[in-house]
């Protein structure tokens, strides 16, 4: 279909970087490494990176996927990135748990199969050796220069002992309870705190640590909830607050109703129009003009059904003469 | 070739724009020729349409990677369905496939009426191309589909393409944006004729009959539409869920529900000539909410996982949906004499009223679940303060309201229409009531102490027994006339009321879905580690991962586990859940392993490896009953399509016409 001019443009690899915006990030460490690493995975390095900028890796991902945390995920939210984030939890101490929280625990393993063994290395699998996975392997240090490369790796073992847990085991049956109060900001998805299925979501899994360490420290879930909406506002709040505008929010639905119901009662009383109120009769009677309707009706072929409530109907209708 | 595609849309929007005028001038000039003109103009917008959807449809399959659409949504390893597929994968092409299906729609009728309602028909045009226009417009001035990636930027490369979102690769997505779309689009044939009834203020119900079929052709469109979308998010997603109370999920909901009440309210006016500005309202409402829930998906209006980022095209939105309302309620005010019932409401107890309950109970869902949506956002405008609206306030504010209409859907059918008397209801309710009491007494025994679930599941049974008694009254009756077999007297005794009957396998489906809705009260879910050959307890299973492998083809790499389902240490099945790694666009999806039954799905979602690679992390779901909603679905698939099937009988309906009223409306026209 394309004029022959045109298919010289087509042939050579494209990196889909270039389409979306900015990747080149002269300043800050790291950043070399990330162009030189156009899949966007193995950047958990530079999370790593004792100078704490976890945000190269943010401008390194455009794409937001690709950390190893993501390998984790079946629906790809929460990179790892977003552990550096500003909002207090996060920032290098949960990069550097090894227990899955942030990729960047892979560096501390010599062997260099930090992140991949998700897809690209599985050591028990049977049968075929492991593919090479060229996206997902695991890009080692050599763009860092060698000391920033050791503080990397003392820095993340001397931190690794912090969490030595599955970030699933926060997920207590306490932390559960007054996490369903908190909502779940990853913009992935409606849920709670307590009930955010996304295994290491990036807003719930520290959220939990969180409500757990609050627990720990005593407080009771009124007063976590307190403590998180004042220094977050309202918005932390899976469900508006029943006072202020969250209880306009609440009761608006029910008004709503209300409303519906006394404009049909308006309705009803402007628009009744009794019909003339029919004598009472005995179910014998009734019963044999239900019989007869039914036989006449069958016999012109028209089934019982022709209208939509055709017995009762007609049997008002029918009943008057008597 | 992008040329020649962009050039056909700037014509389709000039002459969709010629179109809307002419037939309107048309009608009011008296030039007959001029309305010609627009019918035929509309035959045409539809073959540029075709045309530059093929052309996109051909970027897209032959991989013609200069384009920003072709380049962004597609790549060369996907396969030819998923590339067809990316024609509504991003912003550009859904809006060009709204226009061509309008555009298609609007061909259908004019052809389908070329010789009928010729009153009305130029301004079911005008309505129609005033649409097109809109969106016309969007596609050839702000978001075109044929847009050449990064003109005179030096780039020569164009390169492979970014692929479909791999959470897209799914059959159910392919087919899920153009269903809820045919059934978006189709509502503004309703609309339309709605419309220009009103404005050209044409007496009865002409417009009501012509578009009644559309109208449940539409909602089931749309039925499936938001369906298939709750399967995808079911097997794809991986979450042990079918509905998050997304805001873009609520857009599709919003039309569905007011289009479900007004399916039901014109009954009354086909039969009464009673609630006509209520079915104008109503048919206004379900097309703006149409809008609504495109600018939701299409503009970034509200954050959600489906929203596309930041748009230009919200301003146009915005004011294309206000501009709309205020026209329809202007048009609505000024012909209110016009709209005056010709029937009176006899009783409190009637099938009249049990219809306005209908409709009362299904707005103020639809308000409830339109409030939660916007909220935030007016919220914010006004306090500047931030405020989450999530799944716990739909559930709570939405499951009593949706109890009480499943308890209308059970007893509004039976009810006569003018009048019931008590005794009548006594006697057609006594079975049913006794069913659903015996049903929460057997459940309350067997353990299940949930206030709402066992609500729900009695509200079941007493609404699947009236329904099952219907049947079986009206079957036995054939029976003991024609002497046939019971099947195939209720057979007979559909067909020869197909709407009624239809319509009471609609209510069974939908009473069934509400089964399966239920059954999210007892979900269980767990998180777990396996090494190979370890066994964890989850509900009355045991799970055995097997084995664990690698792979890889053109377009993606992926692992698979293998995990046994064992109960009392016999397997009785095994689940292969993966992890799928796209290349193109560097994405990762899952595919989830499923194990379907009747009384409960067991869902494994693969989350990956422990860091030391000794483990593999799984996320269990229990998930019962969930089955009876896709049951459900078919059978409300089912319904629709006998309410479809013309009934062996041509009925006649007993209308209640008052005569005074009737030729006033005459003295006015004339």
């Amino acid at each position: 279909m394309l004029p022959a001019h045109f298919k010289k443009f087509s042939p050579k690899k494209f990196s889909p970087k270039r389409m979306s915006t900015p990747v080149a990030q002269p300043s800050g460490c790291g950043s070399a490494a990330d162009v030189a690493q156009p899949s966007g995975y193995g950047s958990a390095a530079e999370v790593a990176q004792p100078s704490g900028c976890g945000s190269a890796a943010d401008v390194a991902q455009p794409s937001g996927y690709g950390s190893a945390a993501d390998v984790a995920q079946p629906s790809g939210y929460g990179r790892a990135a977003d552990v550096a984030q500003p909002s207090g939890y996060g920032s290098a101490a949960d990069v550097a748990q090894p227990s899955g929280y942030g990729s960047a625990a892979d560096v501390a393993q010599p062997s260099g199969c930090g992140s991949a063994p998700a897809v690209g290395q599985t050591p028990w699998s049977a049968g075929n050796p492991p593919v090479a996975h060229s996206a997902l392997r695991f890009r080692p240090l050599r763009h860092i220069r060698t000391w920033n490369k050791t503080l990397a790796v003392a820095f993340l073992l001397s931190l690794s002992f912090l969490v030595a847990q599955d970030p699933t085991s926060f997920m207590t049956a306490d932390v559960a309870r007054a996490g369903t109060r908190l909502a779940c900001r990853c913009e992935g998805c409606r849920n709670t705190v307590g009930d955010c299925p996304m295994l290491h979501c990036h807003f719930a899994d520290p959220m939990r640590r969180r409500i757990h360490d609050m627990q720990k420290a005593g407080m009771s879930d009124d007063e976590i909830v307190r403590d998180i909406v004042r220094e977050e506002g309202v918005v932390a709040l899976s469900s508006p607050p029943t006072s202020g505008w969250g209880l306009f929010t609440w009761v608006m639905p029910f008004f709503a109703i209300g409303i519906g119901l006394w404009v049909y009662t308006l309705w009803v009383r402007r628009n009744r129009q009794p019909a003339a109120e029919a004598h009472p009769v005995d179910s014998a009677v009734l019963d044999r003009f239900r019989d007869q309707i039914e036989a006449e009706t069958e016999d012109r072929g028209a089934g019982t059904s022709a209208l939509a409530p055709p017995i009762r109907g007609h049997k008002e209708k029918n009943k008057r003469p008597n | 070739m992008e040329n020649l595609g962009a050039l056909s849309i700037l014509l389709a929007f000039c002459l969709s724009v010629f179109a809307a005028v002419a037939a309107v001038a048309g009608k009011y000039t008296q030039r007959p020729f001029l309305v010609l003109s627009a019918e035929r103009a509309v035959y045409a917008i539809w073959a540029l349409l075709t045309l530059a959807s093929g052309l996109l449809i051909n970027a897209l399959m032959t991989g013609d990677f200069r384009l920003a659409y072709v380049a962004a949504h597609s790549d060369r390893a996907m396969a030819p369905v998923y590339k067809f597929a990316a024609w509504w994968g991003g912003q550009e092409g859904s809006l060009l496939l709204w226009s061509w299906l309008l555009a298609t729609y609007s061909a259908v009728i004019v052809f389908t009426n070329r010789r009928k309602f010729r009153n009305m028909m130029p301004l079911v045009i005008g309505v129609m191309m005033v649409v097109l226009a809109f969106f016309t417009c969007l596609i050839t001035f702000v978001v075109s589909p044929f847009q050449v990636l990064m003109v005179g930027k030096g780039i020569v490369d164009a390169g492979d393409g970014q692929g479909l979102n791999p959470l897209l690769q799914w059959w159910t997505m392919v087919i899920h944006p153009p269903m809820l779309y045919l059934g978006y689009v189709g509502f503004t044939v309703p609309f339309a004729f709605a419309m220009a009834s009103l404005v050209s203020r044409q007496p009865g119900e002409a417009w009501i009959h012509t578009t009644r079929r559309w109208a449940i052709v539409t909602w089931l469109f749309q039925t499936c539409g938001v369906t298939l979308g709750m399967g995808w998010a079911y097997t794809v997603l991986g979450w042990g869920g079918y509905w998050g109370w997304d805001p873009v999920e609520n857009a599709s909901l919003l039309p569905w529900i007011t289009a479900t009440a007004f399916l039901h309210s014109v009954m009354m006016q086909e039969k009464k000539g009673m609630m006509k500005v209520w079915n104008m309202v109503l048919v206004s409402a379900t097309f703006l909410l149409s809008i609504l829930g495109t600018t939701l998906t299409r503009t970034g209006l509200v954050s959600s996982v489906h929203a596309f980022a930041q748009s230009p095209i919200k301003p146009y939105f915005t004011t294309f949906l206000f501009a709309a309302l205020a026209l329809v309620t202007y048009a609505i005010l000024v012909n209110l004499p016009y709209l005056k019932s010709e029937a009176r409401l006899e009783s409190v107890i009637s099938r009249e009223s049990s219809f306005l309950f209908n409709n009362l109970i299904l707005l103020a869902s639809c308000f409830a679940v339109l409030w939660g949506t916007l909220f935030p956002v007016i919220m914010e405008a006004l306090t500047k303060e931030k405020e989450t609206i999530d799944a716990p306030y739909y559930n709570r504010v939405n499951v009593p309201i949706a109890l009480f209409l499943l308890f209308l859907t059970g007893v509004g059918p039976l009810i006569a229409w003018r009048k019931s008397s008590l005794d009548s209801l006594r006697r057609a309710f006594w079975i049913p009531s006794l069913v659903g009491v015996c049903t929460v007494v057997a459940l309350l025994i067997a353990g299940i102490t949930h206030v709402a679930a066992l609500t729900s599941f009695g509200l079941c049974a007493f609404v699947l027994s009236t329904i099952a008694l219907e049947f079986w009254k009206g079957s036995r009756a054939i029976q003991a006339k024609e002497k046939i077999a019971l099947p195939h007297a209720a057979f007979e005794l559909t067909w020869r009321n197909t709407r009624r009957y239809g319509g009471y396998l609609v209510h069974m489906g939908i009473v069934l879905m509400f089964i399966g809705f239920t059954g999210s009260a007892f979900n269980q879910r767990d998180t777990v580690n396996l090494g190979i050959n370890q066994i964890a307890r989850f509900g009355n299973y045991d799970l055995k991962l097997t084995n664990v492998t690698d792979g890889q083809t053109d377009e993606y790499e992926y692992t698979q586990a293998f995990v046994d389902v064992m109960q009392n240490g016999q397997v009785i099945d095994q689940l292969e859940p993966e992890i799928r790694h796209y290349k193109a666009s560097d994405q990762q999806s899952s595919l989830v392993g499923i194990r379907r039954r009747l009384n409960e799905d067991m869902q494994i979602n693969f989350s990956g490896v422990l860091q030391d690679g000794s483990k593999a992390t799984f996320q269990l779901y229990l998930l019962p009953l969930v089955s009876w909603i896709w049951v459900g679905f078919a059978v409300v698939l089912g319904g629709t399509l006998v309410c479809l099937i013309p009934s062996k009988v041509r009925l006649q309906y007993a209308r209640t016409e008052v005569v005074g009223v009737a030729s006033a409306l005459q003295k006015v026209q004339s």
